[in-house]
């Protein structure tokens, strides 16, 4: 009983449509790979029937997270967790930040400068 | 013969008188004559010779007639005589026959005096062999209506024979024996041969619904953005996912065990969920509870598999709309699962047969459950009975049948929190990030921390070598990712890169702590408030992780 297909099965006992409650899309569509999650502070708690995802993905985002880094902390797929993510913003546990801000984007100088360095070391 | 009884007693007395009379006739005859001659010769001589010769004609004639009376009289003493030896002659057959009358009719007598003694002897036969044939068949009535079942059901023992060798004649108890002996020879050998063709056909049903779970999975992970081909990929998953459940209820039921085994530890509440994923109406079932009670890996999967078999059948035996509640509590002797369903439940007598089936004191076999209901229970009791779970039904307070799984608490394992590094039991490939929370001052070995964590000892020598010199530069967080960096560039181009490089940088923490401080120090530039480094965030602050300049700040922070 150790076929190929039992590994890759055997990644996960709990099925990606159990963790979604088989949804696919998310509730909202602002949110992408990128976007940034930090938990409402003070922390709201969460339901009892919260799960350990939801509980994890609360937790990990106590500060700034992308979705994507968390998905990678969940072992889970990221489409999953846009979901997840999706409920939490929605039940106001979590607060989603789109995209880098204006004033944390570097200055194109400086990156001009650090290309033209690399190059040099080429 | 016809005169004999006339003549014999005229012949004797006239014979004698004649005899002598005889003599004196034929002698005083001529004499008669003579003196008559006489006479008439002195008268005349003619006359007394014609006399003469008249009177020897008489005496001739009487001669003659007295021959043909004389043969007419030993004619009739030898007729006489002849009927005499006939009559006696007669008289003896008349005896002999006499003789064989008698004699026939003792041999008549005899005769039928053996024919009563046969008569006799055949009715005492008679009565023996049926006495004889009815224990023969009252012992073949036995050995079918008792001996028999009991030899097929393999549990009970076969009852003693009602007779022994000498009431039912030779052989005939140990043919019988025989007899059973071969029929239960053959029922094994079919039986055997039954379950294990059953058992090879479920694991191929098994390995190819994994097969496609690996394969859906595969193309969902390939096409993250498609919400569509998600949501196609769920449904197949789901249905396989089904499959494999039902295919393994078959092994189950025939005596194999899961040869699947989860690596981790599972927390009890997903125990449940994943439960769920096995059941057509998984979105129906509510699981609440203790989320950081876990159960050791070896019996992840049989604990999933029971609770799936009661789950499926709480909600086939609810109405369609409601929903499933399921408890998970900890007790003093384990961890107790609830599954409650709103139905209309079981009445005594079922409820009780299926108790006994459910806590595993009555093994079904796959020749055993008849319908689809009873395989869920002879599933559960089958595993209820290996792994020491124990399985109660009862009447619920929402209605339906109460089933209360008590899992042991050698099996048990709590888990940290949900979210927290130890919480997430990692993947071998990653075992290191838990070290830096654990003990951020004491800048431990990996090993020894990551050892008391469980799956760190089989991932251990899976780590590769260029990853392991990384780890005792994360006691502090932001070193770490540039560490990290450092160790990428420099390092030589070979494969421990690529689990880094999936890998995110240590725990969410550091990743939280680091893009906190990415964007605290990108916003912050104007105030340049609270502490003294932002300075040199403020210029770098872009490109600070590269560099080692900015590990300072978190520290003043934290």
């Amino acid at each position: 009983m150790s076929g190929p297909g039992e590994e890759a099965y055997a990644d996960s006992a709990l099925r990606p449509y159990v963790i979604t409650k088989g949804r696919s899309r998310p509730t909202r569509n602002t949110i992408s790979i990128e976007t940034l999650l930090v938990a409402i502070s003070p922390p709201r708690a969460l339901p009892v029937s919260a799960t350990r995802e939801e509980r994890a993905l609360v937790r990990m985002c106590e500060r700034l997270l992308s979705v994507v880094e968390a998905a990678a902390h969940l072992e889970l797929p990221v489409s999953l967790v846009k979901v997840l993510a999706s409920d939490l913003v929605d039940s106001g546990h979590l607060a989603a930040r789109s995209g880098v801000p204006q004033a944390a984007v570097p200055d194109p100088q400086l990156l001009q400068e650090v290309l033209d360095g690399l190059r040099r070391l080429r | 013969m016809v005169r004999s009884p006339r003549t014999p007693p005229a012949l004797p007395p006239a014979a004698g008188g004649t005899r002598l009379l005889w003599p004196v006739t034929r002698l005083l005859a001529p004499l008669a004559f003579a003196a008559g001659v006489v006479p008439l010769a002195d008268v005349h001589i003619g006359a007394a010779v014609a006399y003469g010769a008249v009177a020897l004609l008489v005496v001739a004639a009487m001669e003659s007639l007295r021959g043909q009376h004389r043969a007419a009289v030993s004619d009739a003493a030898r007729w006489r005589a002849e009927a005499e030896r006939v009559r006696a002659e007669s008289e003896d057959v008349r005896a002999e026959a006499e003789v064989v009358r008698a004699e026939a009719e003792r041999v008549r007598a005899e005769a039928k005096d053996v024919r009563a003694e046969l008569d006799s002897r055949e009715a005492h036969w008679q009565g023996h062999v049926r006495d004889r044939a009815e224990l023969v068949r009252a012992e073949v009535e036995f050995t079918v209506m008792k001996r028999l079942p009991a030899a097929l059901s393999r549990t009970e023992e076969i009852p003693k024979p009602l007779h022994g060798e000498d009431e039912l004649g030779p052989g005939v108890a140990e043919w019988l024996d025989r007899m059973l002996t071969a029929v239960t020879d053959a029922a094994d050998d079919r039986e055997e041969s039954q379950r294990l063709s059953l058992v090879e056909l479920a694991s191929r049903v098994q390995t190819s619904a994994h097969r496609i779970q690996a394969t859906v999975t595969g193309l969902a992970d390939r096409y993250p953005g498609d919400a569509d081909l998600l949501e196609t990929t769920m449904l197949v998953d789901h249905a396989a996912t089904q499959q494999a459940r039902h295919a393994q209820s078959l092994k189950v039921l025939c005596g194999e065990w899961p040869g699947q085994q989860w690596q981790r530890p599972l927390a009890l509440v997903d125990v449940v969920r994943a439960a769920s994923g096995r059941i057509v109406a998984f979105k129906r079932v509510e699981v609440s509870g203790d989320p950081d009670v876990g159960v050791t890996p070896s019996v992840v999967e049989p604990l999933i598999h029971l609770i799936a078999e009661l789950l499926a059948n709480a909600t086939e035996y609810s109405p369609p709309k409601t929903g499933v509640p399921v408890t998970v509590r900890t007790v003093q002797r384990g961890a107790v699962i609830e599954v409650d369903d709103g139905g209309l439940g079981l009445d005594e007598y079922r409820l009780d047969g299926a108790r006994e089936i459910v806590s595993g004191r009555r093994l079904l076999g796959v020749g055993d459950v008849g319908e689809i209901p009873r395989t869920g229970f002879a599933v559960v009791g089958r595993f209820a009975e290996r792994h020491g779970f124990q399985v109660e039904l009862g009447p619920s307070p929402y209605g339906g049948v109460r089933a209360v799984v008590l899992v042991p608490v050698d099996v048990l394992q709590t888990l940290a929190p949900a979210g927290t590094p130890a919480g997430r039991v990692l993947p071998s490939t990653q075992p290191v990030p838990e070290v830096p929370t654990r003990a951020p001052a004491a800048e431990t070995p990996p090993e020894a921390t990551a050892a008391p964590a469980g799956t760190a000892p089989a991932a251990g020598p899976a780590i590769p070598p260029a990853a392991v010199p990384a780890p005792p530069r994360t006691g502090r967080r932001l070193p770490q990712r540039r560490s990290r960096r450092d160790e990428f560039e420099p390092g030589a181009p070979t494969a421990p890169p690529a689990p880094t490089a999936v890998t995110p940088p240590g725990s969410p923490e550091e990743a939280g702590d680091w893009m906190e401080q990415f964007f605290e120090g990108g916003r912050t530039l104007p105030p340049s408030g609270e502490s003294a480094a932002t300075d040199s965030a403020t210029d770098e602050g872009p490109h600070d992780p590269p560099s080692s300049a900015t590990p300072l700040p978190p520290e003043g922070q934290t």
